[in-house]
């Protein structure tokens, strides 16, 4: 316990910062510093005559039971935040009471953390915040709008074409129903010809509707496991009959067909539709014979990352305008034609992902635009701890889901969604080992069946590193006897079993993780 | 009394600044920048309230203004020498504080006074006596003197 021989030496606290005050059980001043007295905005003579309770008056937190607890058990006491009214304002704070002695008196020393300024700045902001975060929604929807109306034209004509096909059919199908004289068998072979084909041009129209109508879809920012190929198609598939029009190469070169990213999806197909649009605006106004705009995803394993180059063979983007592009606002476009905005927003939609757009270089006969997006367990585990942050509770359990399926992963996703555990998902147990190097995981879960390394191999490689992290299998009953192998040799914990519903895994991981807090 | 507002005047060589209202983060002191004098005359008479972040505001503003030119601080409330003494810049180097505000008690009428004080009525930090308007007693200063006046040593 912290001693002061008399009442003098407590002015070595005159000097603080922090409002201090020294009370006798009864809640009685024995000292003050300045900074309190300003803290309670208070003249000397009535903190004299008070107590500290009448002076702090809070009406949800037990002052007295606080400081009564600091002084019968002898040790230093925190609270939480705590709002009180002072001098008839309010105020926020976290106190810190520990028992003194003054000579041989017992007291009860109380810090004050004044947090009232930095508490009325997040009120305040809170709400600034959520009007950006709704303006901003706002500008995403709409620049995916005004995007939507430039395409509206070549979306109509690629409606109409499965439509004349429809009618036509129809047409065949309505001879048929009226002749007589034609062979029934013929007959039969044309009607399910003209089935089938009306079959196809409604699903068209259907496919093309539906790309419409998810491109638009907006509000929340939903996060899933998607393979990036599929991305790019249908990015692609909205912007195809420009391109058809205009007589110009589009072309998809994907090297990594396992590419997987945790994404908004509407989000990145936002941010592609955006890049080839730019493209194409570009290329058809050069004097390029051979117009040409490729679409490139590749896997850059040292960096952990995926790369997807949007690129045309156009005049280039002048220097000048390089410095620009990237700004809200700036367009080269004419009054009407475009709003500036596009570009601004595909970086912030990709920050928003970790991730990263460059214009990697500009120059007549070749632009490249370069999306960069981190490897999926980077994601993972960034995304989990920022909605976890938001959960308040920070010391959340890393757990560390391998499977090569996508949907494994987004059903995991879906089960540790606002719980107190971090998820992170790889499709690659050669990404996941890397990762386990660099990161402490609590607990992993492995799919048994995968390309490259089976589940045996995978935990094989993580012993070998002397990772002692608890490991689950995850597959079909039929690899049971692999589990019941593995059991000791590789110190496996158990074995869940596909299909498995939340409940199941949340319990399992309950046990596992209950003898892990057990331990420290 | 809500955000700061200024009101200034330009007379001659001197403006005269007068603040009224919070300096907080809202508190924008950009309007002042544009000001060309030779003496700042900043009256601190209707601040009711500052927080650190409209200190740190107003920190930033007027250590922009030249060394040549003369800071006057007038009339300055509790609050803002109670701030003084805790945040380094908020008094401009080698600027004058002509006058503040401080707190007196009159015992007999039980009745809490701001009086008006110059810089130059402050001998050996002590509070110059004060008569009650109302009983003519003498009124006690109603702070620790050592604590209240240590702006003036700094």
């Amino acid at each position: 316990m912290r001693t002061f021989e008399t009442k003098e030496k407590l002015s070595v606290f005159d000097a603080v910062f922090e409002p201090v005050t020294i009370i006798k059980d009864d809640g009685c001043f024995i000292y003050f510093n300045h900074s309190f007295r300003i803290f309670t905005q208070m003249a000397p003579r009535l903190l004299k005559e008070a107590t500290v309770f009448t002076v702090i008056n809070s009406t949800r937190f037990d002052f007295k039971n606080f400081v009564l607890e600091a002084f019968k058990n002898d040790r230093e006491m925190l609270s939480e935040e705590i709002d009180f009214i002072v001098n008839k304002d309010k105020k926020f704070a976290v106190l810190k009471a520990m028992p003194v002695l003054i000579g041989k008196e017992l007291a009860v020393q109380i810090l004050f953390n004044d947090l009232s300024v930095e508490r009325r700045l997040y009120d305040k902001y809170k709400i600034n915040m959520e009007e950006l975060k709704i303006a901003y929604q706002q500008i995403l929807n709409s620049d995916k709008l005004s995007t939507l109306g430039e395409l509206t034209a070549s979306i109509s004509h690629e409606i109409t074409n499965p439509l004349t096909v429809a009618k036509g059919n129809l047409e065949v199908l309505e001879y048929c129903l009226k002749d007589k004289t034609t062979d029934p068998e013929l007959k039969k072979q044309s009607l399910q010809s003209s089935v089938r084909n009306l079959w196809s041009s409604l699903k068209r129209i259907h496919s093309i509707i539906y790309n419409m109508r998810s491109f638009l879809h907006s509000a929340e920012d939903k996060r899933e496991y998607i393979r990036l190929e599929d991305v790019i198609d249908s990015s692609i598939e909205l912007v195809r009959s420009l391109y058809l029009e205009s007589g110009i190469k589009l072309l998809k070169n994907v090297t990594d067909i396992n590419s997987v990213g945790l994404i908004n999806r509407i989000k990145v197909e936002q941010v592609l539709v955006n890049l080839l649009k730019n493209a194409y605006d570009a290329i058809k106004a050069s004097s390029e014979q051979n117009k040409l705009v490729s679409i490139n995803l590749v896997r850059d394993q040292e960096d952990e990352k995926t790369i997807i180059d949007v690129m045309d063979n156009g005049d280039g983007i002048s220097e000048e305008n390089q410095k620009n592009i990237f700004n809200m606002f700036f367009t080269t476009k004419k009054v009407g034609e475009g709003t500036g905005l596009g570009l601004s927003i595909c970086t912030r939609i990709l920050d928003s992902h970790n991730g990263k757009l460059t214009l990697l270089s500009s120059r007549k006969g070749e632009t490249i635009f370069r999306i960069e997006l981190p490897a999926i367990e980077a994601s993972s585990y960034s995304y989990s701890e920022s909605n976890l942050n938001r959960l308040v509770n920070k010391n959340g359990f890393k757990i560390l889901v391998v499977d090569n399926e996508v949907e494994v992963l987004n059903v995991f996703n879906t089960i540790f969604k606002d719980t107190e555990y971090i998820f992170i998902g790889s499709t690659d147990p050669k990404e996941a080992l890397k990762f386990v190097d660099g990161m402490n995981v609590d607990l992993i879960i492995t799919d048994y069946e995968m390309p490259g390394l089976n589940g045996t191999e995978f935990v094989h490689k993580l012993r070998d590193k002397g990772i002692t992290t608890p490991v689950f299998y995850l597959s079909s009953g039929s690899n049971l006897s692999k589990y019941k192998y593995d059991k000791d040799s590789l110190n496996i914990s158990g074995f869940i079993v596909k299909p498995f519903g939340k409940d199941q895994i949340i319990d399992t991981i309950e046990k596992v993780l209950e003898e892990k807090r057990g331990a420290k | 009394m809500g955000t700061i507002r200024l009101e200034t005047q330009v007379v001659g060589d001197i403006a005269t600044i007068l603040l009224k209202g919070s300096i907080d983060e809202d508190a924008d002191f950009k309007e002042l920048s544009e000001l060309e004098a030779k003496v700042y005359e900043f009256d601190f008479e209707n601040v009711d309230m500052l927080n650190s972040c409209g200190i740190r505001g107003w920190i930033s503003f007027v250590e922009k203004i030249p060394d040549s030119k003369k800071v006057i601080y007038k009339n300055c409330p509790q609050i803002v020498i109670e701030q003084i003494s805790m945040v380094f810049g908020f008094i401009k180097e080698g600027a004058l504080i002509e006058s503040f505000y401080a707190p007196y008690f009159c015992s007999s009428c039980d009745e809490e006074k701001k009086i008006r004080l110059h810089t130059k009525d402050i001998i050996n930090m002590k509070a110059p006596k004060m008569l009650c308007e109302k009983c003519s007693n003498e009124m006690e200063f109603d702070d620790i003197e050592t604590q209240y006046f240590s702006f003036l040593n700094r």
